[in-house]
């Protein structure tokens, strides 16, 4: 953790966090008049060997599963196909005449996508208009899988 | 009392003869100095759940994909290039930005893929929905008289949540009662997230609540599956001649 807020407080804060929450366990404890026990849901902290897993997970999710997202939104938009370019034309579009629906050479070809930072309303900041999307190499994904799995392997204390 | 990560991990560290403690720090290191590693959370954390809107709206492409239509790319202002995801909640008739949204036909009915856009509920209250299908006539008059859509134009809507730790049970609490006001033309609503909140399970399976689409990521293709089988199901049943 020390590592990590040396590089960034927040992201440590937010892993933190994370293993703070604890877990839900279920208890059991006997009834005073009968032979049944009843069962209870209680909530307690990641044992130490869980914590460090947990961590590693919440890693993983920023670190792996958001390129990955990100990948798979710019193939579903690569897949779509641009509306025709004539501007203040409402797309109707039928399924009987496509040629005239959208640009078919639109179709297959990479998109670029951006997310809004400086939303319309916010009058707080300067303008720092969007963020792109960046597709991500699969090569540099797996590298990073492969070095979380070599995290997890450090973890491993079946042997202890 | 709050542990400190660091005291376990070094209390773990002195009885553990698998990994020593250099070792552990190689790792971490090599982790965090990766390019997808600190460097791209710090570009992409201000945007981490539009992102995943992105992800669930490009599932939507899919579905219709998949039904043999092609989703077709617009803009509020012209073509969508760049395809602009709002950043905030937004209205459908909003130029602020040339904001992206997608139209496709089936079985000749028109409807539209949104993000981040507000509908009139029943209550009279406007909610945002993270990602939303709607009949395209609706949203089209929308923009030409610019006002919210209503409530009963809408036929899918979806809400999207990336977290690196268990859901918040109130997220789920809140989209429920975002439902219950959307009235009945409402054929499917789904809470998306790349997490899981075991009672949040539960909390949905009664009738008319949303289906969890837990641990919906691109690592578990069988989740995004069953995301885009339900809409194609409800698009094509409603849809049928």
């Amino acid at each position: 953790m020390e590592q990590l807020k040396g590089k960034d407080s927040n992201l440590a804060d937010q892993i933190q966090a994370v293993v703070d929450a604890g877990k839900d366990i279920e208890e059991t404890e006997p009834f005073l008049d009968r032979k049944k026990r009843r069962r209870y849901r209680k909530t307690v902290p990641f044992t130490f060997e869980e914590a460090l897993r947990v961590a590693a997970d919440a890693l993983s999710s920023y670190f792996i599963e958001q390129p990955l997202c990100t990948n798979s939104c710019l193939d579903n938009m690569r897949e779509a196909a641009f509306a025709p370019a004539s501007p203040n034309v409402s797309v109707w579009i039928t399924s009987k005449e496509p040629e005239i629906a959208f640009e078919p050479e639109s179709k297959g070809r990479e998109k670029t996508v951006s997310i809004e930072l400086h939303t319309e309303t916010q009058i707080s900041q300067p303008n720092r208009g969007t963020f792109l999307l960046a597709r991500i190499l699969p090569t540099t994904i797996e590298a990073q899988r492969e070095n979380l799995r070599g995290l997890h392997a450090l973890f491993d204390f079946r042997d202890q | 009392m709050r542990i400190c990560a660091v005291c376990m991990l070094y209390s773990i560290l002195e009885t553990n003869s698998m990994a020593n403690l250099s070792d552990l720090q190689n790792a971490i290191d090599v982790l965090l100095s990766h390019p997808l590693g600190v460097g791209h959370y710090q570009l992409i954390r201000p945007v981490e759940e539009k992102a995943y809107e992105a992800y669930v709206f490009g599932l939507c492409l899919r579905a219709v994909r998949e039904l043999g239509s092609t989703p077709v790319l617009c803009g509020i202002d012209g073509t969508p290039d760049p395809f602009i995801f709002r950043g905030a909640p937004g209205q459908i008739h909003s130029k602020a930005r040339n904001y992206g949204y997608a139209a496709f036909v089936l079985n000749g009915q028109q409807f539209e893929v949104h993000a981040g856009v507000e509908f009139k509920g029943a209550s009279g209250m406007t909610h945002e929905l993270d990602v939303a299908i709607m009949r395209a006539d609706d949203a089209a008059k929308c923009r030409q008289e610019p006002d919210d859509p209503p409530s009963a134009s809408l036929i899918a809507g979806y809400e999207c949540k990336f977290y690196a730790g268990n859901l918040q049970k109130g997220l789920g609490r809140a989209f429920v009662g975002l439902v219950d006001d959307m009235g009945s033309n409402l054929r499917q609503s789904g809470f998306c997230s790349n997490s899981v909140h075991p009672q949040l399970r539960e909390y949905f399976q009664p009738q008319r609540r949303p289906h969890p689409h837990f641990r919906m990521i691109p690592l578990s293709p069988s989740n995004e599956d069953i995301f885009v089988n339900q809409l194609k199901g409800a698009l094509k049943k409603m849809t049928a001649a």
